[in-house]
């Protein structure tokens, strides 16, 4: 095997034995969703070129993002305060 | 128009619609039943009540709404390629839509709604409530589970309707409010400044149970409010902010509960969900006697 690059050269062999490893996942991957272990849309999902794709349970809850937006919320009455004692002062 | 015969999707399906909103910057919210749904699945191995919910009302939706403008709603269809229906300038007036059209899922039509605003919410804290989430392979933009709850207390309220989902959705979100202000204050264990905007949330959540809107969903799907919090952790935690909300607020809050008249629900799914929710709720942190017993209200 050479990689140059981007690029992955393989001779026969290799290329043969790649395919031949493929062929083997997908067959394991078509069997968890025989006995019910995967649904096909998580074996599609597993199959792609990204590979492993967390579930939502898997990934932790995005809290800065959360709490940075609820720093903002007022609990206060709004008021104005400083209308107020401008109108005492007059 | 709701349909009962019409295909419901599951989150998962809905990948290159939110792969649109990822590449247009997320300028859209997801609200309604399918925001419900992501909590749901987020919160489904920590709340076991989820488990049992799931399976008398299924965590799909008819249709996907979003939270965005005219112009969010024509460049989302575009990057989809489809055409937005926008409302004409005499149907604008008093019209929460903001654009809608079809996308073809899986051999069915998805209708995608975006409107311009969030029912029950004010525009300021359909900001505030909302985050990004991670969904899949893809980051969405999605309010979080408090503005959920009152984003679909207003619906219960509000819309009377045959063939919506508001009850089984407002229930299951309750569920995942608790689930969430668990993994909130867990968090804030770990890194104790994320405890004071915490509870802000914590209190805009409890002052929305408190008033009409609170009231009348109470009075009309028998939702129980107390259990919107982990009263558990609560019960155990020796934060000084938490013994003063256990200590000061809760014993106030639970005594307007009280005095709510919940709503018997007429339909099987929802006496069966009642019943679920009734089986995994968490004894009340507050000691019985801070609580108005209900033969000395009027």
């Amino acid at each position: 095997m050479r990689i140059k690059g981007d690029v992955i050269y393989l001779n026969r062999k290799e290329w043969a034995a790649s395919v031949e490893r493929e062929h083997q996942e997908r067959l394991a991957l078509r069997r968890r969703v025989e006995r019910g272990e995967l649904t096909p849309a998580e074996a599609n999902r597993e199959a792609s070129i990204f590979a492993h794709v967390p579930t939502v349970a898997e990934v932790p809850l995005n809290f800065d993002h959360i709490l940075r937006n609820a720093r903002s919320i007022r609990l206060a009455p709004k008021k104005n305060g400083r209308r107020k004692s401008k109108t005492v002062r007059a | 128009m709701a349909d009962e015969n019409r295909r419901q999707f599951a989150l998962e399906e809905l990948a290159p619609v939110f792969q649109a909103q990822e590449r247009l910057g997320h300028s859209c919210i997801l609200m309604g039943g399918q925001s419900v749904c992501h909590w749901a699945r987020r919160f489904l191995d920590s709340e076991p009540a989820l488990r049992e919910l799931e399976r008398e009302a299924p965590l799909l939706s008819k249709d996907v709404d979003f939270q965005g403008d005219r112009g969010a709603a024509i460049a989302f269809a575009r990057a989809l390629g489809r055409h937005a229906e926008v409302p004409d300038f005499r149907h604008a007036f008093g019209n929460l839509m903001a654009g809608k059209f079809s996308f073809p899922v899986g051999g069915a039509e998805l209708n995608v709604e975006v409107l311009r605003k969030v029912p029950g919410l004010t525009p300021n804290l359909v900001i505030q409530l909302s985050t990004l989430e991670q969904s899949g392979a893809v980051v969405i933009r999605v309010l979080n589970p408090v503005g959920v709850v009152m984003a679909k207390a207003w619906n219960v309220v509000n819309i009377t309707k045959e063939g919506r989902h508001d009850f089984e959705q407002l229930l299951i979100a309750t569920v995942c409010l608790r689930a969430f202000f668990r993994s909130l204050f867990q968090y804030a264990e770990q890194v104790p400044p994320a405890l004071r905007p915490g509870l802000k949330l914590v209190e805009t959540a409890l002052r929305f149970t408190e008033l009409p809107a609170g009231r009348k969903a109470a009075e009309k799907c028998g939702v129980d409010w107390s259990q919107i919090l982990p009263h558990n952790f609560i019960a155990a935690s020796t934060r000084p902010e938490l013994v003063r909300l256990r200590e000061k607020r809760l014993p106030g809050w639970l005594a307007h509960l009280a005095r709510y008249r919940r709503a018997v629900p007429g339909s099987e799914t929802h006496r069966k969900m009642l019943a679920i929710l009734a089986r995994h709720a968490e004894p009340l942190c507050v000691r019985s006697e801070f609580r108005v017993p209900r033969s000395a209200l009027p």
